[in-house]
């Protein structure tokens, strides 16, 4: 379906990828935890390196909870299917795009 | 010879239609642009039946005798320092949420019901609309001198209309208005007077009215009955249009059926926060989310209105089952996210209570011990560098589309997750907190792709009142932008508290 209007509705979408420039929105979700309240979004250099992503996701967000550090190594998704990042590729190496979610939970 | 006096329903029919004319110079479809492009069929407008017979000169006398009421009482409670004997400061929260969440929409009720008073080509329902357009404006204003008393003695109250239009939770009720006064003026009453005023607006005023009776507010109080009294107008008005609509012409039928889809769901997320506010921001507490759901939407709305609605082939709103499997989870879920991010809002939140905890444990004995009592022992532990002794989510939440809260609705089949959908559209994703808003982004995505979330925009560097000078003056910067000064973070930390316990060093009875 459409919108219904007297003149012909289009307008760009608000938070197109190209808004971003060389950046994107990567969203993160720590699966089966709801202590933290919701998925967090994130904007980062499409080319930032794997490690230095979730460097600063843990770095900042995740890390706050105290059973973050009894964590030794976590399982990742992009989506709803698994991959195995390399902690050198970049992200759009990666496979990431605009407004991706990335979920993990412990192995 | 003397003149006959007239009846109400005479003096009323000059008052209204005997107003109208036909035009004879300039067509009714240019008077009326509005009228058919959303693909409503009337046949004929006299068809219209007067839900009420209010005329200007009785409604002004009846506002005025209900305003001197309100005013009286305001004064007194100003004079007497009633604020001094609310249950605590912790219940001015909720003051707080609904006097920047819900009184600027009361002023967008106002705009979009004058647009309506002009665009129906109907006379009945278009002087209908006009006296609902003044109601809404005396809201507003009532609402607003009932604030401004709080506004002298705490946070929060300052900046209602500058923070409606910019805080991050806020985004919520205005991108509810603003999709309502951007439908055509069928939509718009479906939306606001039917599926808000009949169906919800018991959901967010009886509890919110009854919370400030029981936790000493008398100026809340007196202008929900105040308005309450509009609002029973409202209701008949809300339910005579969408059957006049029905009864008009059989293609009606599924469009409306497809607004009260609509409009159901984006009214429901937003009474969650009335959720939250009723759970757990009223020291003294009325009744449960839960009990109120259950008594408003499930008895009085689905058993009564929807079988009434039945003979017209209207059923009840998609996802309505969803919204009654949430019905003990969701006030949890938006209060534990008002929990988290308020550092960067406009109210205060705290731990609940033992006590409270266990009035929480006793109304939802199947979630609240199972699923969010310990998120609260982990809070205290999960400290961070901010003012409070307790967690807050240092970072940005993932927002719905569509309705604009950040996507933490439980997933009642698997309660230790949030739902998750997206969708794709012209090559870009967007995500949804449930099914009903992901139906209504792919029911009008022209629409909803120009959301203005409050996430993305302060990402694109939208939201600061100066350059951050690095990644600890980011968030600052939000907040001067909010306009939010000492009106966040814990209660417990706040100058509200310490005033509160200032006022109160002599006095026995301070509870907490």
């Amino acid at each position: 379906m459409a919108v219904k209007a007297l003149y012909n509705y289009k307008f760009p979408a608000r938070d197109r990828a190209e808004v971003f420039g060389d950046d994107i929105i990567v969203y993160a979700y720590w699966l089966d935890n709801p202590f933290f309240c919701s998925a967090s979004a994130w904007r980062v250099p499409k080319n930032m390196k794997w490690k230095d992503f979730v460097g600063q996701i843990f770095g900042q967000l995740y890390g706050l909870d105290p059973d973050f550090k009894k964590v030794k190594e976590w399982k990742w998704y992009h989506f709803d299917s698994e991959f195995k990042p390399d902690d050198e590729k970049t992200l759009s190496e990666l496979g990431l795009r605009h407004k991706s979610i990335v979920k993990f939970k412990p192995a | 010879m003397a003149k006959k006096k007239l009846t109400l329903a005479q003096k009323y029919h000059i008052y209204t239609r005997g107003l109208d004319w036909e035009p004879t110079y300039v067509s009714k479809k240019d008077i009326y642009p509005y009228a058919e492009y959303e693909g409503i069929k009337i046949k004929d407008w006299n068809k219209w039946e007067d839900p009420f017979r209010m005329t200007i000169e009785a409604y002004w006398k009846y506002q005025a005798e209900k305003d001197r009421r309100f005013y009286a009482i305001l004064d007194g409670f100003i004079q007497n320092q009633g604020h001094l004997t609310l249950s605590d400061a912790r219940y001015l929260n909720s003051i707080k949420l609904f006097i920047q969440g819900v009184t600027p929409l009361e002023y967008m009720a106002h705009r979009g019901f004058a647009f309506v008073a002009r665009h129906l080509p109907g006379a009945g329902p278009r002087t209908a609309a006009f006296f609902q357009s003044m109601d809404e404006l005396r809201h507003t204003q009532i609402e607003v001198h009932a604030g401004s008393n709080f506004n002298k003695y705490y946070d929060g109250f300052h900046s209602m209309t500058h923070m409606h239009d910019r805080v991050w939770y806020l985004s919520v009720p205005k991108s509810y208005f603003d999709d309502a006064v951007t439908a055509g003026p069928f939509e718009f009453v479906t939306a606001i007077s039917f599926s808000f005023e009949y169906a919800l607006t018991n959901l967010l005023f009886v509890p919110f009215m009854s919370g400030a009776a029981y936790n000493g507010d008398t100026p809340t109080m007196t202008f929900g009955f105040s308005a309450q009294s509009d609002e029973s107008r409202h209701m008949t008005l809300g339910l005579q249009v969408v059957k006049f609509l029905l009864e008009q012409h059989e293609d009606n039928v599924p469009i409306i059926q497809q607004w009260i889809d609509k409009w159901w769901w984006r009214g429901y997320r937003l009474t969650s926060l009335v959720g939250a506010m009723m759970d757990y921001m009223l020291p003294k507490r009325v009744m449960s989310w839960k009990e109120s759901f259950e008594l408003y939407v499930e008895d009085q709305i689905i058993e009564g209105l929807f079988r009434d609605l039945e003979r017209y082939g209207i059923r009840p709103p998609l996802h309505m089952e969803q919204s009654i499997k949430e019905k003990e989870f969701l006030s949890h879920d938006v209060y534990w996210i008002l929990f988290s991010f308020t550092f960067a809002a406009a109210f205060h939140s705290w731990i609940p209570t033992e006590a409270e905890m266990e009035w929480l444990a006793e109304k939802y004995p199947r979630t609240f011990n199972q699923y969010y009592r310990w998120r609260y022992e982990k809070a205290k532990e999960a400290k961070t560098p901010l003012p409070g002794d307790r967690f807050y989510y240092i970072g940005l939440p993932q927002l719905c589309q569509v309705c604009q809260i950040p996507m933490g609705f439980t997933d009642p089949d698997d309660p230790n997750n949030f739902v998750q959908r997206y969708t794709e559209y012209e090559g870009e994703i967007y995500h949804f907190c449930s099914d009903g808003c992901k139906w209504i982004f792919e029911r009008e995505p022209e629409k909803f792709v120009q959301a203005w979330l409050p996430v993305h925009e302060i990402y694109k560097g939208n939201c600061f009142a100066e350059p951050p000078k690095g990644p600890d003056d980011v968030v600052p910067q939000v907040l001067r932008w909010y306009n939010i000064q000492t009106d966040n973070f814990d209660y417990f930390v706040s100058e509200d508290y310490k005033n509160w316990k200032e006022w109160h060093k002599d006095m026995a009875t301070v509870l907490i």
